[in-house]
């Protein structure tokens, strides 16, 4: 009886975690996405302060994130966002055509990533 | 390389911690279902240990979630015997009144060398010996022989016979165990006293084994010739 109480509670505490997880991964992923909408929206206005200030917020916030998301998700995915991620300042910096196409490809990424750990059919099978 | 080596520890442990939730059973002894989470367990313990790309949560969860699905699923079966039959099958009656039955043998694709294996490995060499066998769940295979083939017992023979538990070891190494004192009903003193008898210290003791009728055996750490007396 102790062995199936043990293996209910580690089974509770697995289900507890990954539920917590897959919020915190969907809001997380949300508002980046948020954020990467929010530099595109600067970049087409050509306001290239709020721009800059919000791809430094994006930095940041992708940065805290990595940490934890380090311990639940393969790090080859998280690798190529950050290869993504890190372009974006200098591309803003030199005003390059590119700019619109990586946001466009880190916002895809991101939503791939929250998908991935959204417990829907496609992502099961 | 560092990290390699933390993540072999912190898996050793959890296979340990995993193997030991599971209980207690013989590897010919595991029912399919734990045959099964055996073979996953080993095999998902290996991904994150061979590419450190792979979170180590990532190991872990399906290891920790088997294990315990393994065990909820055996309580339930424990208390829902139709769930028992259909996680791990029914024991099947392979030779009955000295009779084969082949179409038994035939649904558990059973070669007549698969049954004279299993045979053999019960110490029986003549087919004609067999009264009854069975195909337990586990795919072993439990005999009983045919009476005029089963040795002789005591009670056979009329002999009058007291059965009592087997001797547990009480000191090992110069160290006395308390459990199994207790489990035996003997106390520190008297194993004091009769080591006194000896000229002996417990810490001069290699091994004692007791029993419930109050027999011993003691063997020095010196190598001198073991002591065994009766109940006294």
């Amino acid at each position: 009886m102790t062995r199936v109480k043990i293996s209910s509670i580690i089974l509770a505490a697995m289900i507890i975690l990954s539920v917590v997880s897959g919020i915190w991964v969907n809001n997380s992923c949300n508002n980046i996405i948020e954020l990467i909408d929010a530099v595109s929206e600067e970049n087409f206005e050509n306001n290239n302060d709020n721009a800059f200030a919000l791809v430094s917020e994006l930095e940041e916030y992708w940065k805290k994130f990595r940490k934890i998301a380090n311990i639940m998700v393969k790090s080859d995915k998280l690798s190529e966002i950050d290869r993504i991620n890190s372009r974006i300042a200098f591309l803003l910096k030199n005003d390059s055509d590119e700019l619109e196409s990586e946001l466009s490809e880190l916002r895809n990424m991101i939503i791939l990533l929250r998908d991935g750990e959204r417990p829907i059919f496609t992502s099961v099978f | 390389m560092s990290v390699v080596l933390i993540r072999s520890l912190i898996l050793y442990l959890l296979v340990i911690f995993a193997v030991r939730l599971m209980g207690k059973r013989q590897l010919g002894e595991l029912q399919p279902s734990e045959l099964v989470i055996t073979i996953l367990v080993s095999n998902i313990a290996t991904l994150p240990l061979e590419d450190v790309n792979i979170p180590l949560m990532v190991g872990i969860t399906p290891i920790l979630s088997l294990v315990c699905f393994e065990v909820i699923v055996s309580w339930f079966s424990l208390k829902f015997p139709k769930l028992r039959c259909i996680i791990s099958g029914r024991p099947k009656i392979i030779i009955s009144n000295g009779k084969i039955d082949r179409q038994v043998m035939c649904d558990l694709r059973f070669s007549v060398d698969d049954l004279m294996t299993a045979l053999r490995g019960n110490g029986i060499f003549k087919i004609e010996e067999v009264q009854y066998a069975i195909v337990e769940t586990t795919g072993s295979i439990s005999v009983m022989k045919k009476a005029q083939y089963e040795s002789i017992t005591r009670n056979d023979a009329g002999y009058a016979s007291e059965s009592s538990d087997p001797p547990q070891v009480v000191i090992s190494d110069g160290h006395a165990l308390e459990r199994a004192m207790s489990s035996l009903n003997i106390s520190m003193n008297r194993i004091k006293s009769i080591l006194k008898r000896k000229n002996l210290e417990i810490e001069n003791v290699f091994i004692m084994t007791a029993d419930s009728t109050g027999n011993y055996f003691i063997a020095e750490k010196k190598g001198k010739a073991p002591f065994t007396d009766g109940a006294d």
